[in-house]
């Protein structure tokens, strides 16, 4: 069995894992990169820092905090639920987590401007604000929160609440010194991986933000109207910029995570 | 300190996982709860330990009733059958958990803990962190920390189960002296019969949520009160339509008895397993290594089978 396992890593898994990366990140990535750099480090960095440019970027990592911030603790409360809580309707609940990643985001985005837009039925009307943009943000990325702390919580396999209860611990001195550093490196995790996401999402955003330059563009549709406009190099630079900023949240919450958990 | 169970009664939903259940645990006794899986044995455990609710019934400590006390204020010390590590704390603090709850001073914990992991041999292991740990060194950590809260009962669910053959035969000796040192009211749960057998003084044999029998351990086994307990705690095998243990069965010459065919001879070691078949019945007789000796079978002999 092992050797069969390891000849089939060997040679067809392994070959056919690194040419699906290549063809499906990789290179994409690398193209990017070529463009972006392609006429030399001084015109990436002036095309980053133009100030429609740096003020898109701003906005983007303003929205993408707070919503990453905000699917932190609702996601994390409503993993919490979903394990610990028995409710009617709760296994639709549980469905419907994942709604956000089935929708398409273009969906999502005009339902935000019928719901929160000019002809709100609520008369909210937050188009053109961070507020509008936070909002499709937090929808768009909440599984992300949600589905890394579920497991951790699944008191089959997480007994040592129980030991610390039969050791005198309250409630709340179980959640505190148990539960939470437990479920600490998978919400690290889960937040991390939502501002990433949320760093470049445009298809929900792209309705309710008006993209109205230095108020309320966001990166991506800054980089949309460049691409559109002939100026691929450009697009490509800030795209670049996006590319390094997630990837520095992602190994840093990795870190973290692994740090934190390095015990568990 | 005795602890009563009346009536104890336990449904999941639709299933009947315990009913009626009633036993006096006697003071400084080791108990092992015995059954299948699926018996109600942990559950009752769970019980008796507040960490699950019941139906009806009680449960008293020391003659106090403790059925609606919360487990953190039962005094139990509890192991479980995953040992349920402080993944994120060090060996030293997850002893030292129960003594830092009852707000023990730092000098007083750190000389407590250290005279637990003297207790359970993991002096050297106070830095380190469970995952470091081997499955034996982790239970032991488990015990320790249960016993830092002084309780007068302790509960080990299924204790040396996920440990191979050789730790767990060393952990049952060990905990079993270290039970009798203490003199503390101990109710193990386990589906193993040797196992309860070899460490209990006490067995309660649960079949369906319902107990079966109670008694020590030579006499659960030697007079069982029903045929399942009879076929739980020991192999058993037929002889002449009459149900025997392997042991209490010996081979004789073939004309002074029933005639049977050997037809297996398997060397276990310590014991020799003579398979015969008779025109009723396959038979299974257990042989000593010497008595195999002394009788030699062969495979297609002849030889007749009597009761020892």
């Amino acid at each position: 069995m092992r050797r069969y396992a390891s000849a089939l890593t060997g040679h067809g898994a392994r070959g056919l894992a690194v040419t699906y990366l290549s063809l499906v990140v990789l290179i994409p990535i690398a193209a990017v990169v070529t463009h972006a750099l392609g006429n030399g480090l001084g015109s990436f960095w002036s095309a980053l820092t133009q100030p429609e440019a740096l003020s898109a970027i701003r906005l983007t990592l303003w929205c993408a905090a707070g919503g990453a911030l905000l699917n932190m603790v609702a996601g994390t409360a409503t993993a919490w639920v979903l394990v610990r809580d028995r409710f009617p309707g709760q296994s639709i609940l549980n469905a419907l987590i994942d709604l956000p990643f089935a929708l398409p985001t273009v969906v999502a985005g005009v339902t935000f401007y019928t719901l929160y837009g000019p002809h709100s039925p609520f008369h909210v009307n937050v188009t053109g604000t961070w507020i509008g943009i936070t909002i499709a943000i937090t929808f768009v990325t909440l599984p992300f929160s949600v589905r890394a702390v579920q497991p951790i919580l699944e008191a089959r396999t997480f007994t040592a609440e129980a030991a610390a209860a039969t050791l005198g611990a309250s409630t709340l001195r179980v959640f505190r010194t148990i539960t939470l550093p437990a479920m600490l490196p998978a919400i690290l995790t889960g937040t991390g991986l939502a501002f990433a996401r949320a760093l470049g999402e445009y298809g929900s955003v792209v309705f309710i933000s008006n993209n109205l330059p230095y108020r309320s563009e966001v990166a991506s549709s800054y980089v949309y109207s460049l691409a559109t406009s002939g100026q691929v190099d450009a697009a490509s630079a800030v795209s670049l910029g996006l590319l390094v900023m997630a990837l520095i949240v992602l190994i840093g919450v990795n870190v973290a995570a692994h740090r934190i958990g390095r015990s568990q | 300190m005795s602890i009563v169970l009346k009536n104890i009664t336990k449904h999941f939903g639709p299933d009947l996982v315990l009913d009626e259940v009633s036993d006096e645990i006697p003071s400084g006794s080791m108990t092992a709860l015995l059954g299948p899986s699926g018996s109600g044995k942990s559950t009752l455990l769970r019980i008796i330990a507040g960490l699950e609710s019941l139906d009806h019934g009680t449960v008293e400590l020391h003659g106090r009733d403790v059925t609606s006390v919360e487990a953190r204020h039962r005094q139990i010390g509890f192991c479980f059958q995953d040992y349920a590590p402080f993944n994120q704390m060090t060996v030293f603090d997850n002893v030292a958990y129960g003594l830092k709850v009852r707000r023990i001073g730092t000098a007083q914990r750190k000389k407590e803990v250290d005279e637990l992991l003297g207790l359970v041999r993991l002096s050297d292991f106070g830095d380190r962190y469970p995952r470091q740990l081997s499955g034996g060194q982790r239970q032991r950590m488990a015990l320790a920390r249960a016993l830092a809260i002084k309780p007068e009962v302790l509960l080990l669910d299924e204790p040396f189960a996920a440990l191979d053959a050789q730790v767990s035969g060393e952990l049952r000796v060990w905990v079993r002296s270290l039970q009798r040192e203490l003199g503390i009211t101990t109710i193990l749960v386990t589906h193993n019969q040797s196992e309860a057998m070899e460490v209990a003084d006490r067995i309660v044999i649960l079949h369906e949520g319902r107990i079966e029998q109670v008694g020590p351990p030579d006499q659960v086994y030697d007079k069982p009160s029903s045929d399942f307990v009879h076929g739980f705690l020991g192999p058993l095998t037929t002889w002449r339509g009459v149900a025997y243990r392997p042991h209490d069965l010996q081979l004789c010459d073939v004309d002074a008895g029933p005639r049977a065919r050997v037809v297996d001879v398997i060397r276990l070691g310590f014991e020799v397993r003579v398979v015969v078949e008779s025109d009723q019945e396959t038979t299974w007789v257990q042989l000593t290594h010497h008595e195999a000796r002394q009788l030699n079978p062969v495979v297609g002999s002849w030889v007749s089978v009597r009761p020892r």
